[in-house]
């Protein structure tokens, strides 16, 4: 190596060798070639471990899962959960205990009834509660989270105080999947945490709650009020979609009052909310927060009127028809179709084919839908 | 010191500093995307998309697939797309002018009819000549439409102006999307609540060689033929650790145009795709991009990693050197399009990072790597640096990429490990080994060859065939 | 009476399999569309109980198929899913679904619809 080395110092020529030196070349490429194949190395090893873990846990699952599914089967109420020796054994592995609670978990969220009693005994029986109780107790985040999810989706409600206070923890999914859990465990009553959370509550976070909330008997929900001021715009979008989704017409007022409101999302959530609960006079109140909204909401606003407006709005749409903006023209046009403006589209067509004659026809075509 | 040393002292510099920058930029990609990536991971092993997928709250998505000359596959694409789960969701099919009976075929199998259709023009397009819709409520979801050929942007174009929902996911039409694969891709929009996603970003996965039956994925398996192959690892590195690590930074310049999600309204407000590009699909990111900078609107553009969206790579060596020449042409048109942006701090990261690092190296590359090549070779022919110097700075490069190679094989086996036997990880290995003596000057070649053809302003598309989609950064 | 269950988890498909199997019905346990496609195709059952959201094929396309098929457009269809929105449920009667039951279910529910599906294509 010294060899080669010193053959190629001696016929330095110019610059690029005495910058970028061959010795430097060569340690560089003999660094790079051991950590390319430790890479490979490490690689493998991952791989035999995963390979091991699986078989490991294969065979953890073809002991318990038949058994598993047994227990939860079981009609008798009187009878106790008798655990086979071989398994005390196996549930001292903390593979095998976790392959258990996901593995009650899935069933849980298919069942009801006895099946899901059944569930909930053999989770206490078998002491994963401990182990939830543990994971809460966590400092990493996921951690946290999947205690959270095992005791929710377990029906541990004696624990809601404790997760309650997580609904606003700091860490998004922590905070989400106590929210979740406390609606698991409180329906409708859960929603209170809507009072306190300061954290933006995501659309994405909404869809998962409302979905939830589809599990429970519909309740009534004097906050709402409240909510729909609530200082976090995200709580005050919520609060409309439930006002949409449980049709409360009596809050429609207040609903109002947001079309108002400074962030242009929640503006736009009260038209779409609107569009559910509204009626006559809901129209005049669009058609007058109208000039002012952005485009994105103006559109929001036209599909609204197409519900609730009647013939006197018809100037307006007549007026809309015209705007420069073919989108805006459609949607003019629809809400006129869908409120027996038809008539007017033709005549509006009579006058000026270009477009008019082939707007006018979609919307038909549409009506006959 | 003649200033024939200056001219060999210049070019060494020059060659010894972009290897060496190009090097601490790789090597900060693959460290910066390993964070996000287990962060990915953790936090949707949480999420039931099962229960969410039906909800009639989640966003509405229109799917917007061109379609030439597909007659022979069409009806099985199609229906592949229409039974993707989705609550609110179009799938607007556009046949652009095919020259076979692609539209027939669908008309027959789909029981279309045409329809009074008033098309808005908000972004320029071609004529339509005809929109059809399904007689049976069956296929609802099913909108296809008949315009005069104009290419794969115009094509796009028209689905902006027919789609009726407030997102777009454009899309080749032969990709085979997984189940869940909408939710994933529209996710980032709902779920950011600080700044507005403008765009999700999918990871393209290549199926060459895998079992599909009816439109859907059953088996994944290793492409058996060299060069798909070889595009396997190519991908993982770009996507896994480049986009990954890009869209941490918010700096992510592309969006595949085979697998996209686009916020329709802002894509409608910059006009839509630009017809005059072979880089649709890069151009329409960074003029987005731009346009919300220069309005001083917080967002964002989002990636998602999880393998969603599965197609054909090109087998042949024809084709991907069609392919790659236009990736070339695309890349040097969009970013001189965008030129103001070079080292502009109104830009920001956009400006200052993602903009010089595409135009030196991806751009550049081709060049810079043919040029520098050669340079040495003749150097070293006419005894300026001696060979061996010249071997081993060779082999130093080739060795880094050695590394960066085996890291994202690590990386795909850490996270979502789609080749599980273990003779399949070592084949991709050993694949990769050949790739700087065989692919690699393959595609470096076809790279400038797209400079050649552009400077000689050759404005051909390729055939508009089935080797579209996006370009992932090498 | 031959029962065909297809339900992509593997957990829950077992232990509806084992409740029917104890309630003394055989059972042909299919983790997919397809595979359901092809067993009742083969296996010629009683009755389908089928999952909506499942790899390769949905549930409503195999309901679609199955009653497009003369040889088994007559076997009843339950089927049991998590999604309990309208317009998928209406979707699912239109296809031709006798009975619809939303996850979570009681399974001892399901035996009951199961009887009465049972007298009633007997009554047929």
């Amino acid at each position: 190596m010294n060899g080669t080395l010193l053959y190629f110092q001696s016929t330095f020529k110019t610059s690029f060798e005495e910058y970028i030196t061959p010795e430097l070349l060569l340690n560089g490429v003999l660094l790079f070639t051991s950590i390319t194949l430790s890479l490979v190395l490490f690689t493998y090893i991952y791989l035999g471990l995963k390979k091991k873990k699986f078989l490991v846990k294969d065979r953890i699952r073809k002991n318990l899962e038949l058994w598993i599914s047994h227990v939860i089967l079981e009609e008798d109420d009187e009878e106790v959960i008798r655990i086979p020796s071989k398994f005390i054994k196996i549930f001292r592995n903390p593979l095998a205990r976790q392959y258990a609670i996901d593995n009650l978990i899935i069933n849980k969220k298919a069942f009801s009834g006895m099946v899901a009693s059944n569930i909930r005994n053999l989770y206490q029986h078998l002491g994963f509660r401990k182990d939830s109780l543990r994971k809460l107790k966590s400092r990493t985040w996921y951690v946290q989270a999947k205690g959270i999810q095992e005791l929710s989706m377990m029906d541990q409600n004696d624990q809601l105080i404790r997760v309650y206070r997580l609904t606003n923890s700091k860490n998004e999914l922590v905070r989400t999947e106590a929210q979740t859990a406390i609606i698991q465990w409180a329906g409708f009553n859960g929603l209170r945490f809507l009072d306190v959370v300061s954290y933006a509550i995501s659309e994405w976070q909404q869809v998962q709650l409302l979905v939830q909330l589809k599990n429970f008997t519909p309740q009534d929900m004097p906050k709402l009020e409240r909510w729909l001021s609530s200082k976090n715009s995200t709580v005050i979008i919520f609060a409309l979609k439930l006002v949409e989704v449980y049709q409360q017409f009596g809050i429609r007022r207040k609903v109002e009052e947001c079309l108002l409101h400074q962030k242009e999302p929640v503006r736009r959530q009260a038209i779409n909310t609107l569009l559910k609960i509204g009626d006559e006079t809901s129209a005049e109140i669009l058609i007058r927060a109208y000039n002012d909204e952005d485009y994105a909401n103006k559109i929001s606003i036209l599909r609204a009127l197409a519900v609730f407006a009647n013939e006197t709005h018809f100037p307006f749409l007549v007026a809309e028809l015209s705007n420069s903006d073919d989108h805006i023209k459609l949607e003019a046009a629809r809400a006129l179709g869908a409120i027996g403006g038809v008539g007017v589209l033709d005549q509006k067509a009579a006058v000026q084919p270009e477009p008019y004659a082939l707007i006018a026809k979609h919307i038909k075509a549409e009506l006959l839908l | 010191m003649n200033w024939e040393s200056l001219i060999y002292d210049f070019i060494t510099y020059v060659i010894f500093a972009y290897s060496v920058t190009l090097l601490i930029f790789y090597l900060l990609i693959a460290i910066y995307s390993t964070g996000d990536a287990r962060r990915y991971m953790h936090k949707n092993s949480f999420t039931d998309y099962k229960t969410l997928v039906s909800s009639p709250h989640v966003p509405s998505i229109s799917i917007l697939a061109p379609a030439y000359n597909e007659g022979a596959t069409i009806i099985e694409n199609v229906r592949s797309l229409l039974s993707v789960y989705y609550s609110n969701l179009e799938v607007v099919i556009i046949n652009d002018g095919s020259k076979d009976d692609t539209l027939q075929k669908l008309i027959d199998a789909y029981d279309l009819e045409k329809m009074d259709f008033f098309v808005r023009q908000q972004v320029p397009s071609k004529d339509v000549r005809g929109v059809y819709k399904s007689r049976n409520p069956v296929f609802r979801k099913l909108v296809v439409v008949d315009k005069v050929n104009g290419g794969k942007a115009d094509a796009l174009n028209v689905g902006v102006n027919i789609a009726s929902n407030n997102y777009i996911v454009c899309i080749d039409v032969d990709c085979v999307l997984e189940q869940d694969a909408l939710l994933k891709l529209v996710k980032p929009f709902i779920e950011e609540t600080e700044v507005r996603v403008i765009a999700t970003g999918g990871v393209i996965r290549i199926a060459n060689s895998c079992l599909i039956e009816h439109g859907k994925l059953l088996k994944v398996r290793l492409p058996l033929q060299y060069l798909p192959r070889m595009q396997v690892l190519e991908y993982i590195r770009a996507f896994l650790l480049g986009r990954m690590a890009w869209s941490r930074l918010n700096g992510l310049l592309l969006i595949s145009g085979a697998f996209g999600a686009f916020d329709k309204d802002i894509v409608i407000k910059c006009g839509g795709y630009y017809h005059n590009t072979v880089g649709e699909d890069m151009e329409l990111v960074v003029r987005m991009r731009r346009y919300l900078e220069e309005r001083n609107i917080p967002y964002k553009v989002a990636f998602i990693p999880d393998p969603l969206c599965w197609t054909e790579a090109p087998a042949s060596y024809k084709i991907l050197a069609r392919q790659r020449n236009r990736w070339s042409r695309g890349t040097i048109e969009t970013l001189q399009m965008h030129k103001k942006m070079f080292f502009n701090p109104r830009y920001g990261v956009l400006g200052m990072l993602s903009y010089p690092y595409w135009f030196f190296f991806e751009m550049c590359a081709p060049a810079v790597e043919f040029i520098g090549f050669v340079a040495l070779l003749v150097m070293s022919f006419f005894g300026m640096i001696n060979w061996g110097t010249f071997v081993l700075f060779l082999f130093f490069i080739i060795s880094f990429g050695y590394t960066y190679s085996a890291f994202a094989v690590l990386m795909e086996v850490l996270t979502y490990n789609q080749y599980k036997r273990r003779t399949d990880v070592m084949k991709l290995l050993l694949t990769g080994l050949t790739e700087p003596f065989l692919f690699h000057p393959f595609v470096v070649w076809h790279g400038v060859k797209g400079y050649i053809d552009l400077i000689r302003k050759k404005k051909s598309w390729g055939e508009m065939t089935r080797q579209g989609f996006g370009q992932p950064p090498a | 009476m031959k029962i065909l269950i297809a339900e992509d988890e593997p957990l829950i498909l077992q232990t509806i399999e084992l409740k029917l199997k104890k309630e003394g019905y055989e059972v042909i346990a299919c983790v997919d569309g397809l595979d359901a496609l092809q067993k009742i195709d083969s296996e010629k059952p009683d009755l389908i109980i089928t999952d909506i959201m499942m790899p390769y094929m949905s549930g409503l396309e195999v309901i679609r198929k199955v009653k497009q098929d003369i040889h088994s457009k007559n076997i009843p269809v339950i089927v049991l899913s998590t999604m309990g929105q309208e317009n998928i449920v209406e979707e699912a009667f239109e296809l031709g679904a006798d009975d619809y039951l939303k996850k979570p279910f009681s399974l001892s529910e399901l035996s009951i619809r199961i009887k009465k599906i049972a007298r009633q294509s007997k009554l047929q």
